[in-house]
């Protein structure tokens, strides 16, 4: 067969298949995705119910100019090209984060990965089931590591990835409900311990271990009356 | 609170997701002991539909977590509730999605478990 007769296959069409497959979250990641954009360019007209198709392409700043793109993308089912990827990161910084498949930094982000390794039913390579272990212990120490503001003895640096304001994008202290802290504890954080720490239920810090990561399960049981109540 | 309960939700999926792998029933929960009622709490919280009465599950895994403080617990969790569907709506994801993502799969067909889950967001 000569080479001008071969049916060509070009890539952007057939690229979506595995990662649908392999990851079930991948439509929301898309539809959250292009919910960032179209925050950054229509502002206050934003409705992120509605694809908004024309005023997203009509708009300066859009990344793109076909209508079609736009649509596949609302629909999750296509894989963005890392030039378009890049353009909309300038647009809605760390918007990109959201179709990083392994990325744990945000409580949503974790989330979809949990859903993930639930809905894993198959792998282009290896077995679901070793995936789903493999996925679930990472997974763990990044639940670990994220509640760490309120669970380490020190305070957490500002270069940790897992600051709150990295997290959530808001101070820790700010989220405390007013604690009474006793004479001890006064003295405690005066010698650098973490003030956060003091914010958590006895209940919930008896229940983690840093020694056995699934009781995290457990002191996020339990760690609900940090919200009052 | 909105952390919380995601992170609080994440970490249900784990559990769950060990104990689907573990090709025992559901009857390792409840050899989990307190671990176990937070497993059932959260099972009812985030993936249970929604009933308009209160619902004795979670009332009775309040009450065996801490008696003396079952409405505030029941009331929490609803918030979390709240909180764990909000987030996914500000993005624009409405709650059927998420609830196929988190549907119990067990007692459909493989065909079905799996192409529920990645369905279109209508």
């Amino acid at each position: 067969m000569h080479g001008a007769e071969r049916p060509v296959r070009r890539g952007p069409k057939s690229r979506p298949a595995y990662r649908l497959w392999e990851y079930a979250t991948w439509r929301v990641r898309m539809r959250a995705w292009c919910n960032r954009i179209k925050s950054a360019l229509l502002g206050n007209a934003h409705d992120p119910t509605r694809a908004q198709t024309y005023k997203v392409v009509q708009s300066a700043q859009c990344p793109i100019d076909n209508a079609s793109t736009w649509l596949t993308w609302w629909s999750g089912d296509a894989i963005p090209r890392p030039s378009h990827v890049r353009a909309a990161e300038r647009l809605a910084p760390e918007s990109g984060t959201l179709l990083e498949l392994s990325e744990m930094a945000t409580p949503l982000l974790r989330h979809l990965v949990a859903l993930d390794i639930l809905n894993t039913k198959f792998r282009q390579a290896g077995r679901p089931s070793e995936f789903q272990r493999a996925q679930s212990e990472l997974l763990l120490t990044c639940l670990n590591g994220a509640w760490s503001p309120f669970l380490s003895a020190r305070p957490v640096g500002t270069a940790s990835r897992f600051t709150l304001e990295r997290q959530i994008g808001v101070d820790g202290l700010a989220l405390r409900h007013p604690v009474r802290v006793d004479a001890a504890g006064v003295e405690w954080i005066w010698e650098g311990g973490n003030a956060l720490r003091l914010a958590l239920p006895q209940s919930a810090l008896l229940e983690h271990s840093w020694l056995e990561p699934m009781s995290i399960f457990r002191f996020l049981g339990r760690a609900g009356d940090l919200f009052g109540g | 609170m909105q952390m919380w309960a995601l992170d609080y939700a994440s970490a249900a999926t784990l559990v769950r997701a060990q104990l689907e792998l573990s090709d025992d029933s559901e009857w390792p929960v409840n050899r989990m002991g307190r671990a176990g009622v937070m497993y059932a709490l959260a099972r009812n919280t985030f993936w249970a539909p929604v009933k308009p009465k209160p619902d004795p599950v979670m009332l009775e895994g309040a009450c065996v977590l801490d008696p003396e403080r079952t409405i505030q617990i029941r009331r929490r969790l609803l918030a979390a509730r709240s909180a764990y569907y909000g987030a996914f709506a500000c993005w624009g994801i409405p709650e059927r999605a998420i609830r196929a993502l988190n549907a119990d799969n067990s007692k459909k067909t493989w065909d079905g478990a799996f192409s529920a889950a990645r369905a279109r967001i209508l």
